[in-house]
């Protein structure tokens, strides 16, 4: 893979969560997914600048929403992943596949029980 | 029971919005101020309460501040790499004069600390005038030397002009003391000076076009440590020319001594994410550490400088050492992350990211004043060396071999990118 298409590990984390959130992705969603599941607690300003480079770096796409009452007039800005977005993350996966298939008594998917 | 009004009308307030305006970007404020918005009004406050709702968003909001600041700086910066060509163009220039006014810096021909002269270059100025190793300096132009500051103000003896001394002379034989006056008229700078200080200039401006021209190049992390790197060693390389004003002088010294000092900081940042990120760079507090010593470094030198006066010399040796080890530190590191980098890459990826570059740099580079210093030790007369001037310029293959390094990773990127 080339260099500087590195995911880091909140990228990988952001990218994950923008594709299991579909049309539903923006920054708050994003926000709370990740805490959700991987317990990790995240500023929004993280969240915010981690997508901010996935977009600059062409991984993710972003287009202004609706404005609510709940957030008091101001607009969403939805995210999406982009083809080379996905496959960095699956590089990325992958990598730790390989890495994580000599190791003994982790060939079972990592989390499961043995 | 919360009311339905949510946080209150007037929710998030003047001060949070000239909190966000700070920190945040114009095209991300809108939705940024939403989604806070919406999730303490709709989220946290039914759940836990109108003062864990505010408490929430406050901590949200500082702790979105360090992100959201370093993503915008760095933005800026890379966005348009060709605003940094008008500060090296500056410092080159700097530089250049600082080489001109070679010529003009003066010499005595001697040195002294701790008030007592220590060395005097044979046939030198100070020489000529009788000054001799072990005098007590009591005065210089009429200055006591206790007095740091008023040393310090004296404006820079002229070629040709006579300085007064007042030293105290102790008779080795009969231990007898006493005061003799010393005019000592000023020479230029001996040609060994000169020449060290214009090598000094060349490997700086070597490192400062290193820099720049990666950083024009590619706009990658490492390429913007390289520069800050390039820009810190030559801030301290390139000669200075003699400024008059003496808040000025000071300022200017001070600012180049941080530049220099950051540089060692950014060069093991950089050797350390270059050519792959290191394991122990994850950990989001090794980047800090890494620029805590200069920090540290800075507010003792500011201590320093204000209580100088009244305790002379007591707290500069504390702070002398500290400095060596920081420095020692930063480049027994560095050194340890290029190898570290060389052994644990295999032969092709040393070659695609050019670590046989940098290593071959690094070793041919100190190879020669290495040579000299260990044949120093062992007692060599390495002063009668032929060229022994110019040892040290071959230092200049660190930063172009490193930025060849950059610029080749950077062609193979852009090669596998179109490929």
């Amino acid at each position: 893979m080339p260099k500087g298409k590195n995911l880091g590990d909140l990228e990988q984390l952001v990218i994950l969560a923008v594709l299991r959130l579909g049309e539903g992705a923006y920054g708050m969603t994003v926000r709370r997914e990740i805490e959700a599941n991987s317990g990790r607690r995240v500023s929004l300003g993280a969240i915010y600048a981690t997508l901010d480079r996935l977009e600059s770096k062409g991984f993710v796409s972003s287009a202004v929403g609706e404005t609510t009452a709940t957030r008091r007039g101001r607009a969403k800005r939805y995210f999406r992943v982009q083809a080379l977005g996905v496959r960095a993350l699956e590089d990325a996966l992958a990598d730790l596949d390989r890495m994580r298939s000599g190791v003994a008594g982790m060939d079972h998917p990592l989390g499961a029980e043995a | 029971m919360e009311d339905r009004a949510g946080l209150g009308a007037a929710f998030p307030g003047p001060f949070a919005q000239s909190a966000l305006r700070l920190f945040l970007p114009a095209d991300r404020r809108e939705e940024f101020e939403g989604d806070l918005i919406e999730e303490a009004e709709a989220i946290v406050l039914p759940r836990y309460g109108r003062r864990t709702a505010l408490l929430w968003f406050w901590w949200q909001l500082a702790a979105s501040a360090p992100p959201m600041l370093v993503r915008r700086l760095d933005k800026e910066v890379r966005m348009y790499p060709q605003r940094w060509i008008v500060p090296a163009a500056l410092l080159g220039l700097w530089g250049l004069w600082g080489l001109v006014d070679i010529g003009r810096t003066p010499s005595g021909g001697f040195d002294w600390g701790n008030s007592t002269v220590i060395a005097v270059e044979p046939g030198g100025p100070a020489d000529q005038a009788g000054l001799k190793e072990g005098d007590r300096i009591l005065t210089m132009g009429g200055i006591p030397v206790t007095d740091l500051t008023a040393l310090r103000r004296q404006p820079r003896t002229e070629i040709g002009e006579t300085r007064m001394l007042v030293v105290e002379r102790t008779d080795a034989a009969t231990g007898a003391k006493t005061t003799e006056n010393i005019g000592i008229t000023y020479f230029g700078l001996p040609l060994h000076d000169r020449t060290v200080n214009i090598v000094a200039g060349l490997i700086g401006f070597a490192f400062l076009l290193s820099g720049l021209t990666v950083f024009l190049k590619t706009q990658s992390t490492p390429a913007l440590l390289f520069a800050l790197v390039g820009f810190g060693f030559a801030a301290m390389l390139l000669p200075s020319p003699y400024i008059g004003p003496y808040g000025l002088r000071i300022a200017t010294m001070s600012v180049f001594f941080l530049a220099f000092l950051t540089g060692f900081a950014c060069l093991l940042h950089f050797l350390l994410v270059f050519p792959k990120r290191k394991k122990v760079m994850e950990r989001r507090i090794v980047a800090w550490m890494i620029y805590l010593p200069v920090v540290l470094l800075v507010l003792m030198g500011i201590v320093n400088f204000l209580v100088v006066d009244l305790r002379v010399g007591s707290l500069r040796a504390p702070t002398a050492v500290l400095l060596g080890l920081v420095l020692i530190g930063y480049v027994l590191l560095s050194l340890g992350a290029l190898v570290h980098s060389f052994l644990t890459a295999g032969p092709g990826e040393r070659a695609a990211d050019g670590l046989n570059f940098m290593l071959a740099g690094v070793v041919v580079g100190v190879l020669p004043m290495t040579a000299m210093m260990v044949a120093g030790l062992a007692g060599a007369r390495t002063d009668l060396l032929p060229g022994g001037d110019w040892i040290f310029l071959p230092l200049v293959l660190i930063p172009t071999s490193f930025a060849a390094a950059l610029l080749k990773t950077a062609r193979g990127l852009q090669a596998t990118v179109t490929g």
